[in-house]
């Protein structure tokens, strides 16, 4: 569990601004910051990570201590078991993939985390290729299996798919969701893409003026007011079947099985796996009892 | 899905339910019931921009263009594609509000001789429009 409590004055462009904020995080949650350029979202992911020193306030992973102002604790950055990703790759452009992710490593044996992370991430092919010959959603892959090189608890994600094209964005989501399964992360990721956030996220923290003014589930945050339809649900998608026109999709909603049909080439994008909102009128259902 | 955009004109309301009637770009009319209203809903403003969402299936399609016919929302169209399937066949529609699809039955489709370029009215009941901001 990550528990923080942050306040810090920050210059913002329309001048200063009281950053405060109250949070808590379980092992395994997958949350975004949610909110305007100079909302604060950026200055939070630096104070976890102690790029940025808060003036009040504490944070603690488990029963380990990272920042105490009362205390005077102040881990360093490589302290701090997180791991970081950026929209910048800020890899070192003139090492290969490998030399990349094993220079992070805590001791130079633990190759076995090494590897594993370049297999999850496919990167045997691309091992030996200097990071300059890399497309941007390679080097983004580099970036976050170096980033948990180092097992972090803590994984941090400052808009790091905001530089690439469509349909990179959705393959490194899946990859991000791979990782963060895999290793069990509390991961915090700043987004702007709604679609993003409902595949990605189970929580959203929004954040205005330096201050959460709500939290919720992203389909609480994003669809409730916006869509007029009744008849809402998340769910998985566990199979898409296509006939002819129409595509028909098989959705896990909590424990039960609903198929729907809809023109194919309206959910083209639409994969197995994939979070969706399955929404309809109140006008449609029809209700009987059950004796 | 098909998604058409519009400007709030109108909102008629009782306790629970709202008729709103939305302009389209066309100036025509659209109607459309919800189980909200300006209290509960705080988009449902006059003058509020807003998009038309229906399914494809619930798309219904008139050769004649003037029916007597209980379905509030008429718009007239022109048909651009047909893609005919074994049990339920597309049709791309070009209307003045936008691009309109409906999937239909692969019999009915036969039956009625659709064909493209032809002038066909589309009907779509005010009880299977979703809003969307």
């Amino acid at each position: 569990m990550i528990e923080c409590k942050l306040k810090k004055e920050l210059s913002a462009a329309e001048g200063k601004m009281m950053l405060a904020v109250d949070f808590r995080l379980q092992k395994g949650d997958f949350v975004v910051l949610y909110g305007n350029s100079g909302a604060g979202k950026t200055s939070i992911l630096r104070m976890l990570s102690g790029l940025l020193t808060p003036e009040n306030g504490f944070i603690k992973q488990e029963s380990n201590i990272w920042f105490d102002a009362e205390k005077k604790i102040d881990l360093p950055i490589q302290k701090r078991e997180i791991g970081l990703v950026f929209q910048d790759y800020a890899l070192f452009p003139n090492m290969s993939v490998e030399e990349n992710i094993y220079f992070s490593l805590p001791k130079k044996k633990d190759k076995k985390t090494a590897e594993e992370l370049i297999e999850l991430m496919e990167l045997g092919n691309l091992r030996k290729q200097k990071i300059q010959q890399l497309s941007g959603g390679q080097q983004q892959r580099v970036a976050l299996a170096r980033a948990l090189a180092r097992k972090p608890k803590l994984l941090l994600l400052d808009e790091p798919l905001s530089a690439l094209d469509h349909s990179m964005r959705t393959k490194l989501q899946d990859y991000i969701l791979k990782l963060h399964k895999t290793y069990n992360l509390t991961t915090i990721l700043v987004s702007h893409d709604p679609a993003e956030i409902i595949k990605m996220a189970d929580k959203v923290l929004v954040l205005e003026n330096g201050k959460i003014t709500s939290t919720g589930t992203p389909i609480s945050i994003f669809s409730e007011s916006k869509l007029s339809g009744k008849f809402q649900f998340t769910g998985e998608v566990l199979a898409k079947i296509d006939e002819e026109v129409v595509s028909i999709l098989h959705i896990l909603i909590g424990n039960n099985v609903i198929k729907s049909v809809s023109a194919k080439d309206e959910i083209a994008h639409i994969q197995k796996g994939d979070k969706v909102l399955v929404a309809s009128k109140a006008f449609n259902p029809i209700v009987t009892k059950i004796e | 899905m098909n998604n058409l955009p519009g400007k709030i004109k109108h909102i008629k309301n009782s306790e629970y339910l709202s008729e709103v009637s939305i302009e389209m770009e066309n100036n025509s009319i659209f109607n459309v019931f919800l189980v909200e209203t300006p209290k509960t809903a705080s988009y449902l403003k006059p003058g509020r921009k807003i998009n038309l969402l229906f399914k494809e299936t619930e798309v219904i399609i008139s050769k004649n263009l003037t029916p007597e016919i209980s379905i509030h929302n008429q718009l007239k169209a022109e048909i651009i594609e047909i893609k005919p399937g074994k049990i339920l066949s597309e049709i791309v529609l070009k209307s003045a509000v936008g691009e309109i699809k409906s999937l239909l039955s692969s019999t009915v489709l036969q039956q009625m001789n659709f064909a493209e370029s032809q002038e066909v009215l589309i009907l779509v009941k005010a009880n299977e429009i979703m809003l969307s901001e």
